[in-house]
């Protein structure tokens, strides 16, 4: 499980995440909602080391991420090394794919097992292959990015997440680049993983696909979670007046 | 002298000169594109000194004639017991300054790569060196083949400094027939027709090197 | 592609015929003596690191027993030393420059031999002048003897005189081939080579500025030498006034400008040029 306290994040003046409190249990599908800017976004780069926060602790499985208190009493950083140990345990997928463009979907996908875990060259391959095949794309392995569409595109990095074998999945609004007729793909791809013990949070303004897939739905508002409940709870009974509003407009 | 008969007298120097200047150029463009690399990983890697001492490097050879590396050498190592022979003094000249232009070629294609990329590399774990090995260099490498392309063929123009040194590369060759027969256009208009030749092949090696990468 | 290669390759094919063929064309009818004094200036191709004939000096003044020579030809034709251009070029520079027109004559430490005057015309020497060996001090060689032999590494100038006399004297000598006088030098002296071979006067300029690392061995390669102006053949006006010019200087009516010059760079007077005259 994932616990999250006293999370504090700026950019510069600009406070992004103020104290944010969130666990997520075992298998637990989570979806972060809210306006841009909010700082789900964040949050979610955070999660996973990408941006730096300034104060709070992130646990998984009991492990603390990221820092380690030093002698002075004041935090230090990981050294990099454990760092990308750390990160390991975690996938991310992002709005723009980010697939290396001058890689094949399998080179896309066994790169990580290859270099980041040292597996053997054969065997990443094999790897990557059977998870191109998960997500359907067999016929696709030797095609480069470029020669992908936006779905297969996203496909692809999915692919990528799980070759790491990650106990969470970082879900950042995967389908917000696609065009509408692309989405389904994706979100069967997630739906299949569904039955699988591992952790998503998922950064959404998909509210349907939320409350299919989502065990808890958190609305963040002002760097802080405003509301968080059941989807039924958040997307039917909201009590927040700004969560109230933004789905009037959202719908 | 008709330029035929000239040419079945002199031809086979021709050649051996032609083979000299070739090999320099391609052995030297080879050297100066890693070195190009290195200075590339030094500026992104290296710090801020690092930056700073890439580029103090290439305000030096940037601003200096390229002749001045390649007499500071040849003339220079013997006096610190490093007595290499010409081509090899020369070459490494060439290496030097034009690393120094790679570089910075490199550098301009560096920017030209999505940010995100390092994202996902930083999301499966990858290594610094990794990152810069398996996802910079490649891309930046290639978007690079243009400029690389004109880069290499003014090392090849500068090849014929080399003569400078004992060389005997194409122009070492049209001085030598030069001194020796008095006809100074035919001896310098056969080389201008081979540096031609070489030039034109590198800037068609490069267009079709550029056209088969597959991925953009 | 592979027509735009074709296409390259043909265009400069034609344009150096068109400059071959213009250049051979360009014999013209006027003598260049005419020329020069209609221009009012006499344009001269020389080397400037061949001391002490023509060399630049700390000024960066171009200076020399050759320079010193041109100029009083200059005052023979205006009245005025400085009438003159200097066109400075490297060893083989010189006879495109000469064929070429750019440049009315030349000097500049240039021995007569009889294959180069197949191509250039000379005037009669204005001094003569032996080949000598300048060797680095450090490599121990007493003669040309020592010399020869393979862990030696003589500098040579790039042209053919200087191929064959290393062939005839020291065979068995590693060769490095120059374009320029200096680079020569700067091989002895960076340990590039262990010696040189210029002319007699040059290498004795060379020891002298440089006596704790230089010096000329005895003896000469071969007989001496002789020194000479340099012009594109064919044109009888222009070579007559300038070879009667030099006869002048150097056994007739100018000997005394002559003789001031030759004291002014060699520290002595020349050899006297008649043998009834007493010598001064």
């Amino acid at each position: 499980m994932i616990e999250i306290r006293g999370l504090r994040k700026a950019f510069g003046s600009l406070a992004v995440l103020r104290d944010i409190d969130v666990d997520i249990a075992d298998g637990e599908v989570m979806a972060l909602i809210g306006r841009s800017g909010c700082g789900k976004t964040t949050l979610l780069r955070c999660i996973n080391f990408l941006e730096e926060y300034d104060a709070g602790e992130i646990r998984l499985d009991g492990q603390p991420l990221w820092y380690r208190p030093g002698a002075d009493s004041r935090r230090r950083r990981v050294p990099d090394q454990e760092a990308r140990r750390m990160r390991q345990q975690m996938g991310i997928v992002f709005q723009q794919y980010n697939l290396f463009p001058h890689m094949t979907a399998l080179e896309n996908v066994s790169l990580g097992p290859r270099f980041s875990q040292k597996v053997a060259a054969a065997e990443a391959e094999d790897l990557g292959r059977s998870l191109l095949a998960r997500v359907g794309l067999s016929d696709k392995v030797d095609a480069y990015p470029a020669h992908l569409s936006g779905g297969q595109q996203q496909r692809v990095a999915i692919a990528r997440a799980l070759a790491m074998r990650p106990k969470v999945l970082l879900l950042d609004e995967i389908t917000s680049a696609l065009d509408p007729e692309l989405v389904g793909e994706v979100e069967d791809v997630i739906r299949s993983l569904l039955s699988e013990p591992i952790m998503m949070v998922l950064v959404t303004h998909a509210l349907g696909f939320a409350r299919e897939v989502a065990h808890r739905i958190a609305y963040i508002a002002d760097g802080r979670i405003a509301e968080i409940g059941t989807p039924a709870e958040i997307l039917e009974q909201p009590s927040d007046p700004t969560l109230k509003d933004f789905l009037r407009r959202i719908r | 002298m008709s330029y035929a008969r000239w040419f079945t007298i002199y031809g086979p120097s021709y050649l051996n000169a032609l083979g000299w200047t070739a090999l320099t150029a391609v052995l030297a463009s080879l050297g100066a594109v890693v070195w190009g690399c290195v200075l590339l990983l030094f500026r992104l890697a290296g710090g801020p000194w690092g930056a700073r001492g890439v580029d103090a490097y290439m305000q030096a050879f940037r601003n200096t004639p390229v002749l001045l590396p390649i007499y500071l050498i040849y003339f220079g190592f013997p006096l610190i017991g490093l007595p290499w022979p010409a081509v090899i003094c020369g070459g490494l000249a060439l290496v030097l300054q034009n690393g120094a232009y790679v570089s910075e070629i490199l550098r301009g294609s560096f920017k030209a790569i999505d940010r995100v990329q390092f994202d996902a590399a930083k999301s499966i774990g990858l290594s610094p060196w990794h990152t810069f090995r398996k996802i910079t260099l490649p891309q930046v490498l290639v978007y690079s083949i243009p400029s690389l392309g004109n880069q290499v063929v003014l090392l090849l123009k500068d090849t014929s400094l080399l003569s400078a040194i004992t060389v005997t590369e194409l122009t070492m060759q049209a001085k030598l027939l030069t001194e020796q027969t008095g006809a100074a256009y035919e001896a310098f208009m056969v080389v201008a027709i081979l540096y031609l030749i070489l030039v034109s092949g590198t800037e068609v090696l490069f267009r079709v090197a550029h056209r088969a990468v597959r991925w953009r | 592609m592979r027509r735009g290669l074709l296409r390259y390759a043909l265009t400069a094919l034609g344009v150096s015929v068109l400059l071959a063929t213009a250049a051979q064309a360009g014999a013209q009818e006027k003598s260049r003596l005419d020329l020069v004094l209609e221009r009012g200036k006499l344009i001269v191709v020389t080397m400037s690191t061949a001391p002490p004939f023509a060399f630049t000096d700390e000024k960066g003044q171009l200076v020399g027993f050759d320079i010193d020579i041109v100029r009083l030809l200059t005052t023979a034709l205006f009245k005025d030393p400085n009438k003159v251009e200097f066109v400075i070029v490297t060893a083989e520079g010189r006879w495109p420059a000469i064929e070429s027109g750019r440049a009315d004559m030349g000097v500049g430490g240039t021995t007569v031999y009889p294959d180069r005057a197949v191509r250039v015309a000379f005037t009669r020497p204005f001094i003569d002048s032996g080949i000598s060996v300048l060797v680095s001090k450090k490599a121990g060689i007493r003669s040309v003897a020592d010399l020869n032999q393979e862990k030696h590494t003589v500098a040579n100038l790039n042209n053919p005189q200087m191929a064959d006399r290393a062939k005839r004297f020291f065979p068995r000598t590693k060769v490095l081939t120059f374009d320029t006088p200096s680079a020569q030098l700067l091989a002895v002296r960076s340990g590039r080579a262990q010696a040189l071979q210029i002319d007699t006067p040059t290498a004795e300029w060379w020891a002298h500025q440089n006596k704790e690392e230089l010096e000329v061995l005895p003896g000469f390669l071969g007989a001496s030498q002789n020194n000479a102006i340099y012009l594109k053949p064919g044109d009888f006006k222009w070579w007559q006034w300038l070879d009667t010019s030099v006869a002048e200087l150097r056994t007739g009516s100018w000997y005394p400008q002559y003789s001031d010059v030759y004291q002014k760079w060699f520290g002595k007077n020349p050899p006297p040029q008649k043998f009834y005259l007493p010598r001064q």
